[in-house]
């Protein structure tokens, strides 16, 4: 029964319950702040009348969400107060204000920023509030893309799964993968345990400092450890040293498993030592780029019987020859491919051991399979003979590159590329050759003393029609261009697919006329000739008809090079392009083209 | 090859009809696709095989709309590709990360996209696609800082610092 209060008394109880609410939310007294504002809203004065406004309600509801925020576990309890909040007011800012800040402190922020949406809809554009709730969204806005952004990238060790995994670091290189190792324990785990492909290929090319014998222990023992993938490849750093020599040995004597070494070119001095390869049975590539001595060279391939390629980049052949004939011991029954260059300034000493090549018959028989042979600098083919590598029955690839006064060598019928670039090919006399059916790629450039005689001479070794597809007679000077396509045309090379002409001089618009003759021409290098527009025009249209009525292209010519030819002018380019030809051109001088462009801009 | 450019002739002229196909993603939504395009998809092909008339919608269950769109428009762009040579060498071209232009572009997605784009090539059988796929991805790792690849894939580094210290002075030649 108690007695009515005036309103006013009404009003000043509800200002005491609120401030005394302030006073203990100052002193961090949550607990009795909320039991003031909560007997303030049971107050009648505070009270909601359905269609009136209730500012005090409003403000003290406000208030006592913010008291549920500090309290734990309170949070659904603001919420429902700020959704109040806009149930009495929705044009003001405060509710939505509170509403998006609670949603936000639930880690809700797109619902939060869902909110602040709804309110800037309704708070009438010139409430002096507004331009917070602005600021707000746009804030949380760019935390929600944040957010999106950051749940978008993931770690791909987790996301694929590992057989795909797998397929990415096939396309890894050790460097990175032992690199990656820092990026978290997950990764270090992934690189050094279950990927265990991760030290089959052990590649120092790309170290950044001299890798110690400490590191290489490391690595072997992980590679043992995981017992699934032994050592099978392993690449020297650019710091090998001729005291180096000890860690081959270790590397091969303890990685049985082994089958690939390469060994680049290393610091000043480096070479390596025959007696390294000792029990280096399993080995099948050596790539040598350092300094290799004949002898050991030789007795490499005395070790190592299951060698399939051997390369050795700088032979030394400074020492003495010995009696017994270098091939003696050997039997190399799986090598494929041998590469030999000579260290500089030595290639003639040891001549007449790599005569050895080309007049026994003890090396055909040693290395039955050699598919290809690849020699630089190595006089290989000196003197006054034909040298007769018919006995190596599977040979394919035919290299020799810098040789002087070469003979045409005589090659078996199974060759397929034959190179001799930068050779002085005898042209005296006549070449004779073996019947070459099989010759897809001839290549005979930088040679001065090529003629078109030379050239006729070959092409009627192949066989008619000729597979010749490439044909490289790149830098020899001495040839007729004009002559030539008529002896393509007569040689019957219509399967001719690539021509390489650069610095053919007498190479010019009157030659493009008669190239109707190479149906299947699918490119032509003619850089630094006297070609110009029209003769580009004449190439894009009367070359590889045959070529493009097959495929169904416009034009049969893909691709033509002409670095260099300042007689092209770039509208003639500019087309030929439009009608799907790659042309790569090179402008002689910039000013040039800067000028010609300006004039293309005007017009 | 001497057909690539006739089929497209014959269906200018007449609209056959089953030329096209229907697939349908996992949030069911249909796609159709000419047979040639969808046939970059090994699984799809060799579905296509065991029945001659498919009139009705390929459910693809594990691939969504807006990765479906991707993957075809991937498959539209490489329908004339030639088949990989069989006689290249199989290591050169896997080490390789080099990657058309083309394909770079087409790869500029969300890594959200990517990941899923490389599970849908998977599934789907186009391996070639699945290739520019982890191209994409080593690109990402390959010859970057362990900072960087944190950086890309949003990674916590939960190393103490003698620890990442330790495994950097175990592998100093890698390091910068």
């Amino acid at each position: 029964m108690a007695t009515p209060k005036t309103k006013k008394v009404q009003e000043n109880e509800l200002e005491d319950l609120q401030k005394a609410g302030v006073e203990a939310y100052r002193n961090k007294d949550y607990k009795a702040a909320l039991e003031h504002f909560t007997a303030a809203l049971s107050r009648p004065g505070s009270w909601a009348i359905r269609g009136l406004s209730n500012p005090k309600r409003y403000e003290l509801l406000n208030l006592r969400a913010a008291v549920y925020e500090k309290m734990d576990g309170k949070l659904e309890e603001a919420a429902k107060d700020a959704r109040k909040m806009i149930r009495l007011d929705e044009k003001s800012v405060s509710g939505y204000l509170r509403a998006g800040k609670v949603l936000g402190l639930m880690g809700k922020w797109e619902s939060a920023l869902g909110m602040y949406r709804y309110g800037l809809e309704r708070v009438p554009a010139e409430d002096k509030e507004r331009k917070i709730l602005v600021k707000m969204y746009e804030k949380v806005e760019r935390k929600v893309e944040k957010m999106k952004s950051d749940a978008k990238r993931t770690d791909p060790l987790i996301v694929l799964p590992l057989e795909l995994i797998d397929l990415v670091m096939l396309k890894m290189d050790f460097r990175s993968m032992v690199r990656c190792q820092r990026v978290c324990k997950t990764w270090r785990d992934f690189f050094r345990i279950h990927y265990y492909h991760t030290y089959r290929k052990l590649d120092f090319s790309h170290a950044v400092t001299a890798p110690k014998e400490k590191t290489f222990d490391k690595y072997i023992n992980l590679s043992h450890l995981s017992g699934r993938a032994p050592i099978e490849e392993i690449t020297f750093s650019r710091f090998f040293t001729k005291s180096s020599d000890a860690l081959v040995k270790k590397c091969i004597s303890e990685c049985t498993s082994l089958h690939t070494l390469r060994i680049p070119q290393g610091l000043p001095g480096a070479f390596v030592d025959a007696s390294c390869f000792g029990g280096a049975g399993s080995l099948q590539t050596i790539i040598l780029e350092c300094k290799v001595r004949f002898e050991d060279m030789v007795k490499i391939l005395q070790t190592c019987k299951h060698l399939q390629r051997l390369e050795c980049h700088k032979v030394d052949t400074s020492c003495p020859s010995s009696a017994t004939p270098w091939w003696h011991e050997i039997e190399c029954p799986n090598l494929e491919a041998i590469d030999l260059r000579w260290a500089e300034g030595e290639n003639m000493i040891r001549m007449g051991d790599m005569q050895a090549f080309g007049s026994t018959s003890d090396l055909p028989r040693a290395m039955p399979n050699l598919r290809s042979i690849a020699t630089v600098d190595c006089g290989l083919m000196r003197f006054f003979y034909h040298w007769n590598f018919t006995g190596f029955q599977h040979l394919e690839q035919f290299r020799n590159q810098s040789g002087w006064d070469v003979h045409f060598p005589y090659l078996p019928p199974s060759t397929t590329i034959l190179s001799l670039r930068g050779n002085q090919l005898i042209s005296r006399g006549t070449i004779e050759a073996f019947p070459l059916p099989n010759l897809h790629t001839l290549s005979l450039c930088e040679n001065s003393y090529m003629s078109n005689y030379c050239i006729s001479t070959i092409l009627s070794h192949l066989s008619s029609p000729s597979p010749l597809r490439i044909l490289n007679l790149s830098q020899c000077a001495g040839i007729d261009a004009t002559e030539l396509l008529w002896l393509l045309a007569e040689g019957h090379c219509d399967f001719l697919e690539e021509l390489h002409l650069v610095g053919v001089t007498s190479f010019g618009d009157q030659v493009t006329r008669e190239m109707g003759c190479l149906g299947w021409l699918k490119g032509i290098d003619i850089s630094q000739t006297r070609v110009t527009g029209a003769g580009l025009m004449n190439i894009v249209n009367g070359v590889g008809r045959k070529r493009a009525e097959k495929m169904g292209r416009e034009k049969g010519v893909e691709w033509v090079k002409i670095v260099m030819c300042d007689g092209v002018g770039l509208d003639a380019i500019e087309l030929a392009r439009k009608m799907g030809v790659v042309v790569t051109y090179l402008a002689p001088k910039k000013s040039a083209l800067k000028g010609s462009k300006v004039r293309y801009g005007e017009y | 090859m001497s057909n690539t450019q006739a089929p497209a002739t014959v269906k200018k002229l007449t609209l056959v009809p089953t030329r096209l196909l229907t697939l349908l993603s996992s949030d069911s939504i249909e796609k159709k696709v000419a047979r040639d395009v969808a046939e970059r998809s090994i699984l799809i092909k060799n579905m296509l095989e065991d029945c001659a008339e498919f009139d009705q919608a390929i459910p693809i269950p594990n691939v969504t709309s807006s990765v479906l769109t991707k993957v075809i428009e991937w498959c539209e762009h490489h329908k004339n590709d030639p088949a990989p040579a069989a006689d290249e060498k199989v290591d050169s071209r896997k080490k390789s990360t080099d990657i058309d232009e083309w394909d770079q572009k087409f790869m500029q997605v969300d890594q959200e996209m990517l990941f899923e784009i490389i599970l849908a090539a998977n599934y789907l059988d186009i391996k070639p696609l699945l290739d520019v796929g982890c191209k994409t991805v080593a690109n990402m790792i390959k010859g970057k800082s362990p900072e960087e690849i944190r950086e890309t894939f949003n990674i916590q580094n939960d190393f103490t610092p003698e620890e990442e210290d330790q495994i950097r002075r175990e592998n100093q030649w890698a390091e910068e």
